[in-house]
């Protein structure tokens, strides 16, 4: 069980809906539709939390998204996908300070260069992996598996030029691991899609959807009219 | 795998090797069961004169073949044998026989040798010996290790002999027999057994242990270890076996109780009444646990604050993962090796149902709920609703173990504040009473000290201590 019931649910009598966690002020273009974190909403048949909705992928995006879940799962620093070399590799070591602690994090990034073609990867490996996939025109995409507690989440997000354009989704793959966790563990078999954003030049611009994993309900249904720092707007917790 | 270290009694006939190390590692000392000292003094001498004179009357003749016969012996061992220094003995055989013969020639002979013996931290060591001729001699006894002089014993024993006779054998010789025997006899031994109890010096940490022991009255008084075809009496009645000063042993062998961590205590079994015996005794610690799980939204905040890229962070990190609407749960074990049997002695049946399973604390199914919303954002607005004892939960993120008393602020109690909590689980509240609050108030039954500056589950598995023994 988990030792709360989480409650959502915006005031009935509220005669807009915001996307929570992000700074209201900004959200005048954003009109949401949605906004129940309890359950959430039934779902519409057209927005079912798939990679298969065709309503949300394109058959190329779904194809890129289903090869990435494989690809990045055995990477280590010294290994990349399947026909790059390595090119560079270096440790970067930060502090942080949370909760009071300082934190040592280190990471290795690694680059690798595809030899069949005009591509490259970057690598970031830590607590979680990051990767980073660019044509020759700094088209590709980015790509992150990040430990939850319920198991994996997986980040993917088409790049054009450099800067997100396109679709932007997490999927949770509810494979707790225990105590230690790794990706090359993760399992997408059966993963849920739990976000899906649509970008346009580094901007949120067009669906932002949130679905509860559990039972596929809609957390949350938004359209963004304008381009939307999202980062910038974002709230952290005090 | 529990395992019992037991001094196999010599009662048994088996040289058994009592150097062995008993120890445990789990802790920061190492407990064991060990042989601290033996000692041991025997002193002994024996004067044997038999006189054949002539008596000739009747039908016989004295043929004067007559004499005198004198055999003395002079014998002492003794050795002090201490754990971890080793040991010092010595030895002491001398002998002597005279003869007189009916017309006063003597003959005669003498020996002896004197051993010193010297044992190191193993056991292992020589005995030089000096003949009376002046010659040396190694090892003259056979026996280079203390482990085949210690009887595991105790010992104070005296037997003297003093007899004279006088025999007339004249009905069919002319030779009477007269003479006398004077022996002394005494030896003392004692092994001496203790526990250290291991661990930290931790204030009313009490651990529960379990002991055992044997003992058999030895009834041949010059018997000597390793009393090999000794006549031995076992004690059957086992509560007249005391162990050093912590009680008699139960009926079935055992006594069960409860030592501070860090000490040393006295285990050597006593047999009132009994001079001479030789015993076992063994010991069992049973360590009790306190442990605390936590699933964690993001296990690897803040770690995991670069890998998002230019997206951010999924809404509701790092506290709550709104999508699997999980906002972690921490909850808690109270464990502990000793057998359910036994602990059912120290509390009720409906405690000790807590003991070895995993509980949490949170609010009654659908009946209490959570804004996250607010509480993220304006931290302290709380919700309330009846709270319950729930079992344990899936996806464990952080696993930590604490090693915690047995009884005095230990299991025990813990167990009883979760029997408490599970009658009258109160009102939860995310704020004063959720799951982590609960977490840190058993640990603190338990004496272990968890830090609540956070009571998200988040923040509290992060900054949980490490384990501790």
């Amino acid at each position: 069980m988990s030792c709360v019931t989480p409650l959502f649910s915006q005031p009935a009598h509220a005669e807009r809906l915001f996307v929570p966690f992000m700074n209201k002020e900004s959200q005048s273009n954003v009109i949401v539709s949605v906004s129940d974190f309890g359950s959430g909403q039934t779902c519409p048949d057209q927005f079912t939390n798939s990679l298969s909705n065709t309503n949300l992928f394109s058959l190329e995006t779904q194809e890129e998204v289903r090869s990435a879940f494989s690809k990045y799962k055995l990477v280590t620093p010294t290994r990349g996908p399947s026909g790059t070399i390595l090119v560079d590799s270096f440790k970067t070591n930060y502090q942080l300070k949370i909760y009071n602690k300082v934190v040592n994090s280190e990471e290795i990034i690694s680059i690798f260069q595809y030899t069949n073609r005009d591509g490259r990867e970057l690598i970031k490996y830590g607590s979680g992996l990051w990767a980073e996939y660019r044509n020759a025109s700094n088209d590709g995409y980015n790509f992150s598996f990040n430990r939850t507690g319920v198991g994996t989440q997986l980040g993917f997000g088409e790049v054009k030029n450099n800067k997100p354009s396109g679709v932007f989704v997490r999927f949770e793959d509810m494979h707790p691991q225990g105590i230690s966790w790794s990706p090359k563990d993760a399992d997408f078999i059966d993963s849920r899609l739990s976000e899906y954003r649509q970008y346009t030049n580094g901007f949120v611009l067009g669906k932002f959807l949130m679905w509860n994993v559990n039972n596929g309900n809609l957390l949350i249904k938004a359209e963004y009219t304008a381009p939307y720092d999202w980062k910038k707007n974002l709230l952290q917790p005090k | 795998m529990k395992k019992i270290f037991l001094s196999i009694g010599l009662m048994l006939g088996v040289a058994t090797a009592f150097a062995t190390t008993q120890t445990k590692t789990t802790q920061d000392k190492p407990w064991r069961v060990y042989l601290l000292s033996d000692v041991q003094n025997k002193t002994g001498t024996t004067y044997y004169k038999d006189e054949v004179y002539e008596n000739a009357w009747g039908n016989f003749e004295a043929d004067d073949d007559g004499g005198t016969s004198e055999n003395q012996t002079w014998v002492n061992y003794n050795h002090f044998w201490l754990d971890g220094i080793g040991g010092v003995g010595g030895e002491y055989n001398n002998w002597q026989n005279d003869y007189w013969d009916y017309q006063g020639n003597h003959y005669g002979s003498a020996g002896g040798m004197t051993g010193n013996i010297t044992w190191d931290e193993t056991g292992y060591g020589e005995e030089i010996g000096l003949n009376n001729d002046g010659t040396t001699i190694t090892g003259f006894t056979n026996s280079r290790t203390v482990w085949g002089r210690i009887g595991n014993e105790h010992c104070n024993v005296s037997d003297p002999v003093n007899q004279t006779w006088d025999n007339d054998y004249s009905a069919w010789d002319d030779d009477n027999d007269r003479g006398s025997q004077h022996d002394t006899y005494t030896r003392t031994a004692d092994s001496v057994w203790h526990v250290q109890t291991g661990g930290k010096s931790i204030p009313g940490r009490q651990s529960l242990w379990q002991f055992s022991g044997s003992a058999s009255e030895i009834l041949d008084k010059r018997a000597v270890p390793q009393f090999y075809g000794a006549n031995m009496r076992e004690i059957t009645n086992k509560t007249q076996i005391a162990l050093g000063s912590l009680g008699n042993l139960k009926a079935d062998g055992n006594l069960w109780l409860t030592l501070p961590d860090d000490v040393e205590k006295d285990i050597t079994p006593t047999v009132a009444g009994k001079d001479f015996f030789t015993f076992s005794v063994g010991g069992q610690k049973y360590l009790s646990h306190y442990e605390v799980f936590v699933r964690q939204p993001y296990p690897n905040y803040p770690n995991d604050v670069t890998w998002y890229g230019p997206y951010g962070p999924p809404l509701g990190w790092p506290v709550y993962n709104l999508s699997a609407t999980d906002a972690g749960h921490a909850w808690w074990k109270i464990s502990t090796e000793a057998p359910m049997d036994i602990v059912s002695q120290y509390t009720t049946t409906n405690c000790s149902r807590w003991i070895n399973a995993e509980a949490g604390y949170g609010p009654r199914d659908g009946e209490a709920s959570i804004d996250w919303w607010s509480f993220f954002l304006l931290q302290g607005f709380n919700k309330q609703g009846p709270g319950k004892v729930y079992g344990g939960s899936a996806g464990v993120t952080v696993h930590k173990t604490y090693v915690i008393s047995f009884q005095g602020k230990g299991a025990i109690d813990g167990v009883n504040h979760v029997e408490n909590l599970s009658n009258i689980p109160g009102t939860w509240d995310t704020g004063y009473h959720n799951c982590v609050h609960e977490v840190v108030i058993i640990g603190k039954t338990t004496s272990v000290q968890l830090p609540l500056s956070d009571t998200t589950p988040e923040g509290f598995g992060f900054n949980l201590p490490p384990d501790s023994n």
